[in-house]
């Protein structure tokens, strides 16, 4: 086709269309919809019994706001990255990974203090209950998410889908924190940190695909 | 892009948003010129300009919802046509890497049992001769003496891809030169 024809045809394609709202505004939807979720699965399983007193412990609160942190600015720069030219540094996007990797180093140097770290983790103290609902949130709320990033146009599909993706399981690691009882950083590496990290490299590969910009075409 | 160009951009990306076609083409129309005269100074005069150009307008038509009239017009259309160009660009390699490993398939350059009577060995040894001593080199080596890529690459201390590309310009060299040849003839 010649470029000529292909801008009458585009014109002629082209009606009114609404801007997208600010990337603030977008973020705020967002955390407002995967907040409202995680309460809910919060209201539905039940906190766990010492939550009051634990947020009066400033070791479960670092944890606690470490993850919110990574999760919330994970969503500003996924937000960000899908509007062309607006992210003037990655520096968002580099804190929202290494805030996510302090929150994994944080739970390893607990381990290490506590002794028996290797014997700890080698237990593989498990609870499927856990994963299943770090898996859960973090696939509805990242779905939505996604529906978001794909209105917009992300020009870096898989930086989006994977920081769309660690948005979603942070907060959703940090709801699950609110209900598991169990403080200890063997079992948060296994069932809570492993998890957000599978979640992660998932929503890369496949979301990736899902944001991508349609394809350049073959030559005839 | 100029400060006029970026300025008569932007008012027309705000007149299009409320649905005037014509303002939409005669945005789309500038941001042509801007993105061949931006694609060639980047990219020389390849044959696939058109194609950064098209795939750049049509990324623009599926990105205008995203264009913020409070932020400049610029920033915006330079992240996109910067990465349509690399997906062409990457389109461009792989089609090229594809095009010559068929060209690069072994066949002895012999008279006998090619079945072809109009090939002329002298006009070929004429032809090679006048080729670049390194594309020389290598077409010799693949055709002549029956060597793999690997081998070339070992034997002239060169990477597979180089001996590929070498190959496939000389190749094109060849080409040329034996047309040039026949029309004479």
């Amino acid at each position: 086709m010649r470029t000529e024809d292909l801008i009458v045809t585009l014109a002629r394609e082209s009606g009114p269309w609404t801007p997208l709202a600010r990337v603030r505004v977008r973020v705020m939807r967002w955390l407002l919809v995967a907040g409202g979720l995680a309460i809910m699965m919060i209201a539905l399983i039940g906190a766990r019994a010492d939550v009051r007193q634990q947020l009066q412990n400033s070791a479960y609160l670092v944890l606690l706001v470490v993850t919110l942190g990574s999760g919330a600015i994970a969503a500003a720069s996924a937000m960000t990255l899908s509007v062309p030219g607006a992210e003037r540094t990655p520096f968002w996007r580099i804190a929202a990974v290494v805030l996510a990797a302090a929150w994994g180093l944080l739970l390893c140097a607990r381990l290490a203090t506590g002794g028996d770290a290797w014997g700890r983790l080698a237990a593989l103290p498990n609870h499927w209950a856990c994963v299943a609902e770090i898996a859960g949130l973090s696939l509805v709320s990242g779905w939505t998410f996604v529906v978001m990033l794909r209105r917009a146009a992300p020009l870096q599909p898989r930086w989006s889908a994977g920081l769309a993706m660690l948005a979603s399981a942070a907060l959703a690691a940090a709801a699950v924190q609110i209900i598991c009882p169990i403080d200890d950083p063997a079992h948060h590496i296994v069932s809570h940190v492993t998890p957000v990290v599978l979640i992660v490299l998932f929503g890369a590969a496949v979301g990736g695909g899902l944001l991508r910009v349609r394809p350049v075409n073959a030559p005839s | 892009m100029t400060a006029d160009q970026e300025r008569q951009a932007a008012a027309w990306m705000q007149v299009a948003q409320s649905g005037d076609q014509a303002a939409y083409a005669s945005l789309l129309a500038l941001l042509t010129r801007v993105t061949r005269q931006f694609a060639r100074r980047r990219l020389g005069a390849v044959p696939w300009i058109d194609d950064v150009v098209q795939e750049t307008l049509l990324a623009v038509h599926g990105a205008r919802q995203t264009y913020d009239a409070a932020r400049p017009f610029a920033p915006w259309f330079y992240a996109i046509a910067s990465s349509r160009m690399i997906d062409v660009i990457r389109r461009e390699r792989r089609i090229e890497s594809r095009q010559i490993a068929t060209d690069v398939l072994p066949e002895p350059l012999s008279h006998e049992g090619s079945g072809r009577d109009d090939l002329d060995v002298d006009a070929i040894h004429a032809a090679l001769a006048a080729l670049p001593p390194r594309q020389r080199e290598v077409i010799e080596r693949m055709k002549l003496r029956d060597e793999s890529v690997r081998e070339v690459a070992g034997g002239l201390g060169m990477s597979e891809s180089a001996v590929k590309i070498t190959a496939h310009r000389g190749y094109q060299a060849l080409k040329r030169l034996l047309r040039g040849t026949r029309r004479e003839d």
